[in-house]
């Protein structure tokens, strides 16, 4: 069983080796995979760095972040192909599985995998689903900070202790409120904003850029869009060491520059961190804890590397966080403890883990006024936020209407008291004999177990008929064939072979650094890329190795170069 | 009751107590026979039991003398921390300047809303949304640690002091984000208020400040009586309350005559009760302070289109269309000035601009068919040649309409003509039927053409 971190901008697996959680490296010796799938001239799939350089090359062809569209209708075109972001998020998982089944030698079958703690049932239900796809069975879903907690909490001396795990990864951000003590990693409370990560932070430096060269980005082709991503990437990277760092773009031979200082950036991004306190207050609530009471602030997340979050944290709680861990891979390591702890391995003290449930989930009810009036569309919470899971909880309705014929149960999940702001996760309805209003009723029970899925089922207390439904919101538009189908499609998608990925991704970097570079530069990499070419060709493992060597060489040159000029 | 508070314990399997390391242990132990993963139900139950066992155990720990109490006091002394703030706040009140000595550390948010009762007094800085931003970056702001007490005893200050630019108001939004949570807002603060500093986000409701800014004439003005009196007349205004709204607007024009807001106010009272003279020279009035004003150019030309003051109320849609002419409000009433002046033209172009933008825009659609309409009946009469074709067309079309209407019968007659030997009375009925037929086209060939 191996544990996986499906992340928005880079994907890691670990497994369990007899004492200790450790990273399994891609097949280029690294530790994190961007999440980044391309399809190349071939129709074939292309995952993780080759990927990434080629977006910058053919970001036609070439799709990331998709997994902030998880659960969602969206549809990307690469090439011939269309993908949901669950079938995209599929490859990423087969290669991380390829990948630890060429470390550990034998087939991988089983998963653990890390879900933000914010998402919600229809995004955890497509993660389940990418991982199907990609021939790998989900043994549990568990939220990101919590499996950052329980890697943080191996190594804790103290017996007990209160913390609070701060989780900006590039699309969202969540915080968890923990509590270890006797054994027991209890998950207090949750919170978090699914619209807020390190991207935003680079957003906005491609807004202030166009916005200060009068730009429109819609007017610019999606190659210059992608270059610019990456100034703007490389810029927020730099100002996190350094005071000040500059952004360049060539349109049509014009070029464009910006230079940019930290405190400008800390005033851009300040609406943005505004933005990471009220999450923070509400878990804080929800737990009835304040921030004095915390032994401990945890980072994960590649974003919270940035020192202007740093700052900010140590602002709001007084205090620096505990930097004793890597950001990164936490995740990761804490979803392979996850598979150990599952599998009650013997090294690991056991640790019991409690969840919470991060959402109030419930119904809509007609509600009476004072005057006798009734005013329809009022959320009628059943399972409250922060409750913990697994849960089960019953709730009586009664009709409203005189010879009503059947009772319709909306599942609804948000904080608003109106159900029109919140999210409509499922609908069922129920026959009842007609009598007068009031007399007749049902029982509605919510199931939240412990992946985090909800199973709603309803019971009309007069008759005993039964309906039930696993709130499955994407469902219905596909048929279990229209499924199956789909499925044999992907599996006929070639994927590249991974023991040429090394030589494919000096391609694909050669090709970014040509795009990139002007002038005689671009000649000097379209020869030596060429030359690498011919020397595949030739099919002798003894000259393509040198020729490897020799070429990447070159590129590291042509980059060092291209940094400094 | 007591048989639900006598098994909370039971469950945990040890005796009521204060001590929360007691029960924690307890809860653990008992975690491991109902693990979260194999048994939901045992663990659920178990885990209902903890929970209320701790929050018992806070109350058994501060009153000793009760060993199991109710369930529902525990809820009480949950309730207790909503209005503890008030408690803090208050003391915090009642404890004026002069009496904090020295040594003693002033509370970092007492501090803070000092602060902010010093830049709320000094009226040019209160204004400016910039002076806020500076004071709500300090670390107090920040440290969540206070963040409770500090938004609280900020609001209890609102409360009193609210008249504040939008600008200001959208720089609170975005460090407290009132309006991201609307529902924590209800659950801590009166309704009438939430909704208030709502409408004050969302600038539904904008008094503007600008008029105050290096204006000499507010030197010596009471200006938070006058702001008073504009929003107590803008509220009497909105409930048609016209005689209360009278009085309101004559004081405080009096105490400052510079403001395009009132002056606006004070139009719509005038138009309100009907005197259009009152009510332009408000508006004018308003133009002269803003030029640019939207309000004062829309409500003018609109006055003045009812006046039949073409001209004029063109000039201020030109203004207008200058900000927004995609506006199909605004090139709708271009349209029906230009409509009075009898310019069929400018009228049916200024329509269909309108149209372009919203084609539910019902005045649009009325005053373009009506110009439409107009349009045709001051062509000049057809040539020969194309009277004759329409009439053609004319024909074709009737012709077209009694086949549709007369075509079984036709065939149904023509076959049996063709097979049998009818008895005359067929020919008759037929006849009747054509003839039938051919009344009821005429009838409604009429009918349409009237």
């Amino acid at each position: 069983m191996i544990g996986i971190d499906l992340g928005t901008t880079n994907s890691l697996v670990a497994y369990w080796d007899k004492d200790q959680a450790v990273i399994i490296p891609n097949v280029l010796g690294e530790h994190l995979t961007p999440s980044i799938v391309s399809v190349d001239e071939n129709g074939s799939i292309l995952v993780g760095r080759i990927a990434q350089e080629r977006l910058i090359t053919h970001p036609h062809l070439t799709a990331s972040t998709f997994k902030r569209f998880m659960g969602t209708e969206k549809k990307y075109t690469l090439g011939a192909h269309t993908f949901t972001p669950e079938e995209l998020s599929s490859f990423i998982l087969k290669a991380l599985k390829e990948d630890a089944e060429a470390h550990l030698g034998v087939e991988v079958t089983e998963a653990v995998i890390s879900v933000p703690a914010y998402f919600n049932d229809s995004q955890r239900k497509a993660t389940k689903r990418a991982a199907e796809i990609a021939g790998l069975k989900v043994e549990r879903l568990i939220s990101e900070p919590t499996a950052a907690a329980i890697a943080y909490g191996l190594h804790q001396e103290k017996p007990e202790t209160k913390f609070l795990v701060f989780d900006l990864g590039g699309g969202t951000f969540d915080v968890s409120v923990l509590e270890l003590f006797e054994g027991i990693m209890d998950v207090k409370s949750i919170a978090g904003d699914n619209f807020l990560g390190g991207e935003d932070f680079t957003e906005i430096l491609i807004a202030h850029f166009l916005e200060k060269h009068k730009l429109e980005l819609a007017s610019l082709d999606t190659k210059t869009q992608s270059a610019l991503y990456k100034q703007a990437e490389t810029c927020k990277l730099a100002l996190g060491q350094e005071t000040s760092a500059t952004m360049s773009l060539t349109i049509q031979d014009q070029a464009y520059e910006l230079r940019l200082d930290r405190t400008e950036y800390e005033k851009l991004a300040h609406p943005l961190l505004l933005r990471l306190r009220k999450p923070i207050e509400r878990a804080l609530r929800d737990a009835s804890l304040s921030p004095s009471d915390l032994d401990a602030v945890i980072l994960i997340g590649g974003a919270t590397r940035l020192p202007l979050i740093k700052h900010v944290i140590g602002r709001m709680f007084g205090r620096m966080p505990y930097t004793n861990i890597n950001p990164d891979e936490t995740v990761a390591l804490g979803a392979a403890i996850q598979t150990a702890l599952k599998q009650r391995n013997q090294a690991l003290e056991e640790i019991i883990l409690t969840d919470v449930c991060p959402y109030t989930l419930g119904t809509s009810v007609v509600q009476e006024l004072g005057n006798g009036q009734l005013s329809s569309g009022h959320f009628f919470p059943i399972i409250e936020r922060n409750t913990p899971i697994p849960v089960s909880r019953v709730e009586r309705l009664y009709t409203v209407h005189d010879n009503q014929k059947r009772l319709n149960v909306a599942v609804y999940q948000g904080e608003s008291r109106l159900v029109e702001h919140n999210i409509k996760l499922g609908e069922l309805q129920i026959k009842i004999p007609p009598a007068p209003a009031g007399e007749q009723s049902i029982d509605v029970r919510y199931t939240y177990d412990i992946n985090g899925i909800l199973e709603v089922e309803v019971v009309s207390v007069s008759t005993g008929e039964k309906k039930r439904v696993v709130i499955e919101q994407n469902e219905g538009s596909m048929t279990k064939e229209q499924i199956e189908a789909r499925l044999q499609e992907l599996q006929d998608i070639k994927i590249h072979p991974r023991d040429r990925t090394e030589n494919r991704l000096l391609i694909a970097k050669g090709e970014r650094l040509y795009e990139e570079a002007l002038g005689e530069r671009r000649e000097v990499i379209a020869i030596a890329i060429q030359q690498f070419e011919k020397a595949l060709l030739t099919q002798n493992d003894k000259e393509i190795k040198k020729a490897t060597e020799i070429f990447k060489e070159r590129l590291e040159q042509m980059e060092r170069w291209m940094d400094f000029s | 009751m007591d048989g639900f508070l006598v098994s909370v314990w039971d469950i945990l399997e040890i005796n009521p107590t204060g001590e929360e390391s007691a029960i924690k242990k307890a809860y653990a132990k008992k975690l491991k026979q109902h693990h979260p993963e194999d048994d939901p139900e045992g663990y659920q139950r178990l885990r209902e039991a903890y929970d209320s066992a701790l929050k018992q155990a806070k109350h058994i720990a501060a009153t000793p003398a009760l060993t199991v109490m109710d369930e529902e006091e525990a809820e009480g002394a949950e309730g207790d921390e909503a209005w503890m703030w008030q408690d803090e706040d208050e003391e915090w009140e009642e404890e004026p300047d002069e009496t904090v000595l020295p040594e003693i550390q002033v509370h970092p948010v007492h501090r803070f809303l000092e602060q902010v009762e010093e830049l709320y007094e000094d009226f040019p800085s209160r204004i400016e949304p910039d002076s806020w931003k500076a004071l709500l970056d300090s670390d107090v702001v920040w440290d969540v640690e206070h963040s409770q007490s500090l938004q609280d005893g900020l609001i209890s200050f609102l409360e009193d002091s609210h008249y504040l630019p939008r600008s200001v108001w959208e720089v609170l939004d975005q460090v407290f984000r009132f309006s991201a949570d609307k529902e924590a807002l209800l659950e801590r603060y009166p309704e009438y208020f939430v909704e208030y500093m709502l409408r004050q986000i969302n600038g539904s409701m904008e008094l503007r400040y600008d008029c105050f800014r290096g204006s000499a004439a507010i030197v010596g003005v009471d200006i938070e009586e006058y702001l008073y009196l504009r929003e107590e007349a803008q509220e009497m205004l909105g409930d048609g309350e016209l005689e209360e709204a009278k009085d309101l607007l004559d004081t405080a024009h009096e105490m400052f005559a510079d403001d395009p807001d009132l002056e606006l106010m004070r139009s719509k009272y005038f138009l309100a009760v009907g005197e259009t003279d009152q009510a332009l020279a408000s508006l004018q009035r308003v133009i002269e302070l803003r030029p640019d004003d939207w309000d004062g150019h829309w409500h003018r030309a609109q006055l003045l289109h009812d006046l039949q003051r073409y001209e004029e109320a063109l000039a201020d849609l030109d203004v207008l269309l200058q900000q927004e002419p995609h506006n199909s409000h605004v090139l709708s009433l271009a349209g029906r000035c230009h409509l009075g002046l009898g310019q069929i033209e400018e009228t049916r172009e200024k329509m269909k601009l309108s149209y372009e933008q919203d084609n539910t825009h019902i005045n649009t659609f009325v005053y373009w068919y009506m110009a439409g309409n107009k349009h045709f009946y001051e062509q000049p009469p057809l040539k020969r040649a194309d009277r004759r074709k329409a009439r053609l067309h004319t024909f074709y079309y009737w012709a077209v309409v009694f086949l549709r209407m007369t075509w079984l019968p036709i065939i149904l007659y023509t076959l049996l003509e063709v097979f049998f030997d009818l008895p005359a009375i067929c020919n008759r009925l037929f006849i009747l039927i054509l003839l039938w037929n051919l009344w009821r086209m005429i009838r409604s060939e009429r009918f349409i053409s009237t």
